[in-house]
């Protein structure tokens, strides 16, 4: 049974961004994007987002969420239509306004894109560690953080003897370390074991009530079930709330 | 204090972004070490070839020589002594040698070769004029005008012009080289950057993702690049110094060599102190400019 305040909180949500642009984080107008000539990923694609919501984005395999997470994280550009970061039309963006705005931006990849040469705590710090700040400014931020995520007795192992689960972690911890104002996770939790999964979410949960908006890719049905977000399907091409998954 | 507080934590030390040592580094030592090598020599002879024609300008410098046409052989001494006497009161001092014919059959021998016959040659009466201060042979000619002779003063002013132009020849051909071969070394930096770019685009997207400026990555190819042009410039520079120190003590061995010396005193230390930093920011500029062009590749490659 669906809990009523929370499609109340997910339909005031759809009306505010609808009504009110400047409370939007995110809005994709009439987007399109195609890796080849026949095959459409997104076809005319509208869709906005609220600020400091928790949101799943689901669907089967293939469908497009890890395509969408690029349009938002702009690594990709649409071959048609507007998406709007921040209040700002980021396909009309300079590749330096580009990526300003990506440092806004927190990224889980699937493929975790940690630097082989660095170690655990030095793939973690490095957002902190390219803004210029001392090491001894965030060395004890980072290394609370590597413990939370259970990583303490791997602080300097190299991602080439981390397994996938330890990887994950790790690119989870480097893309919240800085508090970014979006964090989009693909997957996060497909290499971890359901008790790191349930601590990784509840990881998501704490940075999306400090303010963080939080858009987290998966097919894991159990992580829907337990927690109070937004629930967004892609199907043909377009986005669709449903939050009635949870029933 | 940093090491304090990761040794409090249990941290392990700060590591480079980049990796410390390029697939690509040794080769390109060697060729930035060959380069900076080339440059030094480049460098030595432009010196040497400006110091050349001063110093032959300054080999003819105060000097002159006075030929005496149509003389009688039995006249020979009286016009030769009314020159002499005129000359002492010429304004500047002159000294006044006058050559015999024995000398000036022996000067002109390497010119003539020997199967010429001198005995028989119309010889003038010739002087060599020598001054401490510049000669001028219209100056001469003119005070020499009174005793009705024909004279002719020859002040080498032809010779010192030519020695100019082929030692400023020397000069800037030599200078133009090094400027090639600076140019060279930086296409070199710019190759290798680019190069190390390709082959770390995946590390370098990681970077730029985690919120790292285009200076801040720009800041790390200057670093790097730096390091490794100052490397290249220092041995090339010092293998070039040994080179010339060699070609001095044991290539040159006779000092009427038409080939010269290459210097190194004082003001080539200087030069080659500059061309060190020269070589050195060129190499590290051009790296550093393809560096801040890399978000706008990355984003192409994307």
């Amino acid at each position: 049974m669906q809990n009523p305040e929370k499609k109340s909180r997910a339909e005031a949500g759809l009306s505010d961004a609808i009504a009110s642009p400047s409370s939007e984080i995110l809005r994709l107008e009439r987007v399109s994007l195609r890796y080849d000539r026949t095959s459409e990923i997104f076809s005319d694609l509208t869709w906005a987002l609220p600020q400091g919501r928790l949101c799943f984005l689901t669907g089967p395999s293939g469908i497009g969420k890890t395509s969408l997470l690029n349009l938002i994280s702009l690594d990709r550009q649409p071959n048609r239509g507007h998406i709007f970061l921040f209040g700002q039309d980021v396909t009309q963006a300079s590749t330096i306004q580009a990526h300003n705005l990506q440092r806004r931006i927190g990224l889980v990849t699937q493929n975790f894109n940690l630097i082989d040469d660095l170690n655990v705590f030095e793939n973690i710090a490095l957002p902190l560690r390219v803004t210029g700040a001392r090491r001894d400014s965030y060395a004890g931020n980072v290394a609370d953080l590597i413990n939370w995520v259970g990583l303490g007795p791997r602080v300097a192992a190299y991602p080439g003897t981390l397994s996938a689960g330890e990887k994950q972690r790790t690119a989870i911890a480097r893309a919240i370390i800085t508090r970014p104002k979006l964090l989009l996770a693909d997957e996060p939790t497909g290499n971890v074991d359901p008790e790191m999964a349930q601590r990784l979410l509840r990881l998501f949960v704490e940075m999306n009530r400090l303010g963080t908006t939080v858009i987290i890719a998966t097919h894991n049905q159990d992580l829907l079930e337990q927690y109070d977000a937004d629930i967004y399907t892609i199907r043909d091409g377009q986005v669709f709330q449903t939050n009635e998954v949870k029933k | 204090m940093t090491s304090r507080i990761t040794d409090i934590l249990g941290l392990p030390d700060e590591q480079p972004l980049l990796p410390r040592q390029f697939r690509t580094e040794r080769p390109l030592i060697v060729a930035l070490i060959i380069m900076a090598f080339l440059a030094t020599l480049a460098l030595l002879a432009g010196r040497q070839g400006l110091r050349l024609g001063a110093e032959w300008q300054n080999e003819l410098y105060g000097t002159a020589s006075l030929q005496v046409f149509d003389v009688a052989s039995e006249n020979q001494e009286i016009i030769a002594e009314r020159i002499t006497e005129r000359l002492s009161h010429f304004t500047p001092k002159l000294g006044i040698t006058q050559l015999s014919q024995s000398d000036m059959v022996e000067r002109l021998k390497p010119w003539l070769g020997s199967a010429a016959e001198t005995e028989d040659l119309p010889f003038p009466l010739f002087f060599a004029l020598e001054s401490e201060s510049d000669i001028l042979s219209a100056h001469i000619e003119r005070w020499l005008e009174p005793l009705n002779l024909d004279v002719k003063v020859d002040d080498h002013n032809q010779w010192r012009v030519e020695f100019e132009t082929v030692g400023r020849a020397l000069y800037r051909t030599a200078f133009l080289v090094l400027a090639l071969i600076l140019i060279t070394s930086a296409m070199i930096a710019g190759f290798a950057t680019q190069s190390v770019m390709s082959a770390f685009s995946s590390t370098l997207a990681v970077i730029y993702r985690s919120g790292a400026t285009r200076q801040f990555v720009t800041q790390l190819f200057i670093q790097r690049f730096f390091r490794l042009s100052l490397r290249g410039a220092l041995s090339g520079v010092g293998a070039g110094v040994i080179m010339a120190l060699l070609w001095n003590g044991f290539i040159l061995r006779s000092n009427e060599s038409l080939m010269q010396r290459l210097s190194i005193d004082f003001s080539e230390i200087i030069w080659l102190f500059l061309l060190v930093i020269a070589f050195t920011l060129c190499c590290t500029l051009v790296s550093g400019s393809i560096a801040w062009r890399a978000p706008k590749s990355l984003r192409r490659s994307s």
